[in-house]
């Protein structure tokens, strides 16, 4: 396996004296694109905060690039890890370039000026996530489906080797759902980002994932979707008798 | 962010209204005097009646100073506040700076006189009670600065400001209920705010302390911007939090206070006017509105002045009467012009 971007060893998350999940431990290699499944209240955005640097893991470490995760410097860190989170207090009144721009950040001087650089990659991530006719358009204008892609194109202006998104499908139907999801796994594959993602659409991560980490309070499992698949551990994912996982086709059924 | 120099063209009409404003504000007053005789009095004539030259270089030019220093200084903290809490209701006072204020004003002006220090007369002057009222809001400010260091939910910061602010305001009723009728008089003046009383040494530490509060703004302009994406994005960007909220927080509380300490407390302006700039310029790019409500506020605080003064009548108005009582209805009646806010 090649060198790993991140890797997590024997990790505890949680809050103060909670924890919430413990041992987990993998490491993903550059370019991977990752779904992070799990019943509700599992883990998944304390694992998202937690990975990306925003709250300390009770026990246990966290690489990035390397790195231990809570040696790196704020900027450093902003030029290896990008987000897209689910909290929406953001202000609407910015138009689609402008917050993208802002992904550039880590980038520009005290006065946060733009240079040629940086208008390049501002263009080039809206040409990636087709955003270009929009550019203009106040943020307060768009659909959802939109405005996860203005997330999108901001954490690429960031120009991040990771990007870390919490459930970047909520809120959106089915169509726009696997819109979202082949982009990213189309920019993970061809830009070499490994991109990690929290999701409740198992049967939609299962076929566009190179891997899947599955939080469970006791066993978390981690690895290529038919690997967990063989290894029986979406049969555990819910309590039995309502839903059942079907090995052949993939996919949870109904009872 | 977009093209700051797209701004080009307001801002000059902004500085020529701001000259315009500042001319009409010194020629205008309860003695006539002649436009022209101003300018010549500007330009260093002596105007034909030599008393005007006095009114308009000791009297008139220093109170449209102040009210740019106060109009500019108030909006910018509005701005400031508005964009750490991410609220449209912020004001500058929001952390208890003005109330904090108030209480070293009354401490002064009533707590004194049950104290008897009435002896030390000599020392009842304008400047010790800008020293009372500045030693109030700092004081104010300092535990808020100590509060904001230990919480860090930024909201949380809001309610405790609010807090710190009913606690004065409460120890003010209490000072104001046992004390008499002449030093309660004397407090309700000084709440009244007033632009005319400082001299040019006072306005040249006003000057100072809002200048130093504008390094600091300016010094968190890049980190504003990006605080419109929300506390967690910011982060992300790698933009220490605690070193940008105290920032925010001091650059307010020199504005806020240095200027409540020497006018007294002047509501309206710093929460108005960072909404009345954004119908103009329409961007939220600090860098341009940082010098954009600085002009609204000076235009805006200037011509309130003119009208406190009520032109050529003997009577001067309460200004922090007058700027609610213009500012409110500008505000509400472009809020239902446009329907929505722009925030």
């Amino acid at each position: 396996m090649a060198q790993p971007i991140l890797s997590v060893a024997s990790l505890s998350i949680g809050y103060g004296s909670k924890t919430i999940l413990e041992n987990l431990d993998f490491s993903i290699p550059k370019g991977r694109f990752v779904g992070i499944v799990g019943v509700n209240g599992v883990g998944k955005s304390t694992l998202m905060r937690t990975l990306g640097g925003f709250q300390s893991a009770l026990a246990g470490e966290i690489r990035l690039e390397d790195q231990p995760l809570q040696t790196i410097l704020p900027n450093p860190l902003a030029k290896l890890r990008s987000v897209v989170l689910t909290e929406q207090g953001v202000t609407q009144n910015l138009t689609v370039q402008e917050l993208i721009a802002l992904g550039r950040y880590p980038y520009t001087n005290w006065w946060g000026k733009l240079t040629k650089v940086d208008h390049e990659q501002i263009s080039k991530s809206l040409e990636r996530l087709e955003l270009i006719p929009l550019k203009d358009c106040k943020f307060h204008e768009l659909s959802d489906g939109q405005r996860q892609r203005v997330w999108l194109a901001r954490a690429l202006a960031q120009q991040t080797p990771v990007i870390l998104l919490d459930e970047p499908t909520t809120h959106l139907d089915l169509y726009h759902k696997i819109q979202i999801l082949k982009m990213l796994q189309n920019i993970s594959h061809t830009e070499e980002k490994t991109i990690l993602f929290t999701t409740h659409e198992i049967n939609i991560a299962l076929q566009l994932c190179d891997n899947i980490l599955l939080l469970d309070p006791t066993t978390s499992a981690f690895g290529k979707p038919t690997e967990l698949i063989a290894g029986g551990h979406f049969q555990r994912l819910f309590p039995k008798g309502m839903v059942d996982f079907d090995e052949k086709t993939g996919a949870f059924v109904i009872k | 962010m977009g093209d700051t120099k797209a701004y080009r063209i307001t801002f000059l009409g902004l500085a020529i209204v701001l000259t315009l404003t500042f001319f009409l504000n010194i020629s205008l007053g309860s003695v006539a005097i002649p436009p022209i005789q101003t300018l010549k009095s500007l330009i260093g004539q002596a105007p034909d009646v030599p008393s005007w030259d006095y009114i308009i270089w000791n009297y008139r030019i220093p109170k449209a100073l102040t009210a740019i220093l106060v109009g500019g200084g108030l909006s910018i903290s509005g701005l400031l506040m508005q964009t750490l809490f991410r609220n449209p209701l912020a004001g500058p006072f929001v952390l208890g700076i003005s109330s904090g204020a108030s209480l070293g004003a009354a401490l002064f002006l009533m707590g004194a006189t049950s104290a008897n220090v009435m002896a030390f007369s000599g020392f009842f002057n304008d400047i010790s009670l800008a020293a009372a009222a500045s030693i109030g809001s700092f004081a104010v400010l300092f535990v808020v600065v100590l509060v904001a260091n230990r919480v860090r939910d930024t909201m949380a910061l809001l309610i405790i400001g609010l807090m710190f602010g009913s606690i004065t305001a409460a120890i003010v009723s209490i000072l104001a209920y046992f004390s008499s009728a002449e030093d309660l008089q004397r407090f309700v003046f000084w709440s009244f705010g007033s632009l005319g009383d400082l001299s040019y040494p006072q306005i040249g530490l006003l000057a100072t302390i809002s200048g130093i509060g504008l390094l600091l703004s300016i010094a968190a302009l890049k980190a504003l911007n990006a605080l419109l994406l929300g506390e967690q994005y910011a982060n992300s960007m790698g933009i220490s939090m605690k070193t940008t909220r105290f920032t925010i927080i001091c650059a307010t509380g020199l504005f806020a206070g240095g200027i409540t300490a020497f006018v007294g407390p002047i509501g309206f302006v710093g929460l108005a006017v960072p909404h009345l700039t954004r119908q103009i310029f329409k961007t939220m790019d600090h860098r341009v509105l940082l010098p954009a409500v600085f002009g609204y506020g000076a235009i805006l605080m200037l011509l309130c002045d003119i009208l406190a003064q009520l032109p050529t009548s003997e009577s001067v108005l309460p200004i922090n009467a007058i700027t609610s009582l213009v500012g409110a209805p500008v505000v509400i009646w472009l809020l239902i012009r446009k329907r929505k806010i722009v925030f």
